[in-house]
């Protein structure tokens, strides 16, 4: 009994680490959607795009992964910035079709112009943390996820302050309130957008590029993640920002949990089921922010 | 007017095939495969379309009517004559599952719930190895026999499709007829609206999905009986689900032979791009995803449309 408690513990732990990481790749993706009311479903190869960066960067320059961040924001900064002023900005106000088709299309094309690039073959990141675990009150804390998740926390916060305490970041919450008081107040929505999408597309490319020592990388990798992190956002309350790191650490729990009782991929399949459940049940989320 | 140009193309799509004699044998593969898009565009349509409501499940419909027609086949001896009834009846049957979040929710929540069925529908074809046989997928043992829907002569598979690609026509065309088009229509338009006018909005889209996932279910049994091979993967796919929106978008969508003539275009498309560059893995689609983003940009109500606007214009 005592052991099993242990492993339980053990798991609940492992999760919310893992949890904090879920948050973080999602983050991008609520605050695109709190700001210009669109889901990405291009996310996720921004994600990969910005976990290719990392490992060119470590190939070419042996420095620590942790520094390819100075490459990947800005770079996929720009990337979102001119695809929301070129393309998605065209879109806007025509209905959530040809949104949607745009950016699935995008997904399409990222990934198999990723494919031809960098061909499909799984890649290592060859400087990878060292994969030592310390041991803590018989719990076990493994130093790559006590990494991800500190530098989960540090993305969360900075993104929270820049909401808080930046003009831009107070014109994005306004334009998430209410889009015409927004534009009444003389706030230029239109570059709030483009700025909002490459915020949400730069967060996301911190998140891939700390992720990346951890993972085998691979074009297909994002279509792993975006389902995760629809299901974090919508957990959380599509367009909550708060809510959506909630979602990851309540995500993180719900699969290593599940996963001491049933194998991987049925645990997969509790996971999907229980997104439909939270679709219909609760979907504004778990938190329950009404928004319209 | 209508019911006589149905009857002029069903002349002409079954002639396609005869072609066949003097162009050979990979131009009636072509045919085939034009078909196989047109008919999954234009059932995706009947929801897509007319509802508005984008679905990237169907490729698990596909899976749901090929396994079933199958492993009633292997198992129990059923001709998949039979078994393509049952399985789109299944098939239809579980577009109820995800119908529950499109009775409370709108948008992109249905296109969100949608993407997950399609990877429920894989991971449980993968799992359950002892009925499913999991990835290594099921082998239909050749027998060349038309009680078992297998033809030696591909020429009766095109009309097989075409039958079906009818079927789909048929219910785009009876549906645009009778009152259930015009609630589809406002539905789209406006859902809030239709529902403020005592439209069920829920039944309706129910009704539209299951129809549409029917007919999904039926080229389901008619690919594994084509290709008489499948696995998960080659069927519960993302990419597969992508492919029939994107067909039907080429041709535009929420009309009667929008879907179909872009499913004709996009497996023309296709062969040819594979016939161009065999070799080149990836670039097929890298073009396939930057056609779909243009056409959004440059023609939202597809391909079709700007052709005809440039006629027009002329």
């Amino acid at each position: 009994m005592t052991s099993f408690l242990v492993t339980f513990i053990q798991a609940v732990i492992n999760g919310l680490l893992v949890g904090g990481l879920y948050g973080a790749v999602s983050l991008g993706l609520t605050l695109v959607f709190g700001v210009m009311k669109l889901v990405n479903f291009a996310h996720g190869e921004f994600l990969m795009l910005a976990m290719y960066v990392t490992y060119w960067f470590v190939v070419y320059t042996g420095m620590n992964p942790i520094l390819s961040l100075a490459v990947s924001i800005p770079l996929l900064f720009t990337i979102g910035y001119l695809f929301e002023a070129f393309m998605l900005s065209r879109t806007l106000g025509l209905g959530d079709l040809p949104q949607i088709l745009l950016t699935v299309g995008l997904s399409i094309f990222l990934q198999n112009f990723a494919q031809l690039l960098w061909s499909s073959n799984y890649r290592v990141v060859p400087v990878s943390y060292p994969n030592i675990s310390y041991l803590f009150l018989g719990i076990y804390f493994s130093l790559p996820y006590l990494i991800v998740f500190a530098s989960s926390l540090v993305i969360a916060a900075i993104l929270w302050l820049f909401l808080q305490k930046t003009s831009v970041g107070l014109a994005m919450q306004a334009a998430a309130q209410d889009i015409v008081a927004a534009k009444l107040m003389g706030i230029n929505t239109r570059s709030v957008f483009a700025i909002s999408f490459g915020l949400g597309i730069a967060i996301t490319a911190a998140a891939g590029s700390l992720l990346a020592p951890t993972y085998e990388i691979f074009p297909t990798i994002g279509s792993t993640f975006i389902l995760l992190m629809f299901l974090v956002v919508v957990i959380g309350g599509l367009g909550d920002v708060r809510g959506a790191y909630l979602g990851g650490l309540i995500l993180g729990l719900v699969v290593t949990v599940s996963n001491l009782f049933v194998t991987a991929d049925l645990g997969q399949v509790i996971l999907f089921i229980f997104f439909v459940l939270v679709l219909i049940l609760r979907p504004n989320g778990l938190l329950g922010k009404m928004i319209k | 007017m209508e019911r006589r140009r149905i009857m002029a193309m069903m002349v002409l799509f079954a002639i396609l095939p005869l072609l066949g004699e003097f162009a050979g044998r990979q131009y009636v593969t072509l045919v085939i495969m034009m078909f196989f898009y047109a008919t999954l565009a234009s059932a995706w349509d009947i929801m897509g379309g007319r509802a508005g409501q984008v679905s990237l499940g169907n490729a698990g419909f596909l899976a749901i009517g090929a396994y079933t027609s199958t492993l009633l086949f292997l198992r129990f001896g059923i001709s998949p004559w039979v078994g393509m009834f049952i399985g789109a009846t299944v098939a239809g049957l579980s577009s109820f599952v995800i119908g529950l979040t499109a009775l409370r929710l709108k948008g992109v929540f249905f296109v969100m719930s949608s993407l997950a069925f399609v990877q429920v529908v894989q991971l449980l074809l993968t799992h359950f190895v002892s009925v499913t046989n999991g990835d290594i997928g099921l082998f239909i043992p050749l027998t060349s026999n038309p009680t078992q829907m297998q033809f030696s002569q591909p020429i009766f598979y095109a009309w097989l499709i075409d039958g079906i690609l009818f079927l789909a026509i048929f219910a785009n065309y009876s549906i645009s007829k009778r009152r259930i088009g015009f609630y589809l229509s406002a539905i789209r338009e406006d859902e809030d609206a239709a529902q403020a006018l005592g439209i069920n909005t829920g039944l309706y889209k129910s009704l539209a999905f299951f129809i549409s996932a029917f007919i999904t279910g039926m080229v389901g049994a008619f690919y594994a009986q084509y290709f008489l091979f499948i696995t998960p993967t080659s069927t519960a796919t993302i990419p597969l689900s992508i492919q029939i929106v994107l067909a039907a978008i080429i041709g535009g969508t929420g009309k009667i032979w929008g879907p179909v003539f872009g499913g004709i275009v996009f497996e023309v498309l296709t062969y040819f791009l594979q016939l161009s560059f065999p070799t080149i893995a990836g670039l097929n689609y890298t073009i396939i995803g930057a056609l779909l983003m243009l056409i959004v940009i440059v023609s939202p109500q597809g391909f079709l449309a700007l052709v005809e606007r440039m006629i027009r214009s002329k």
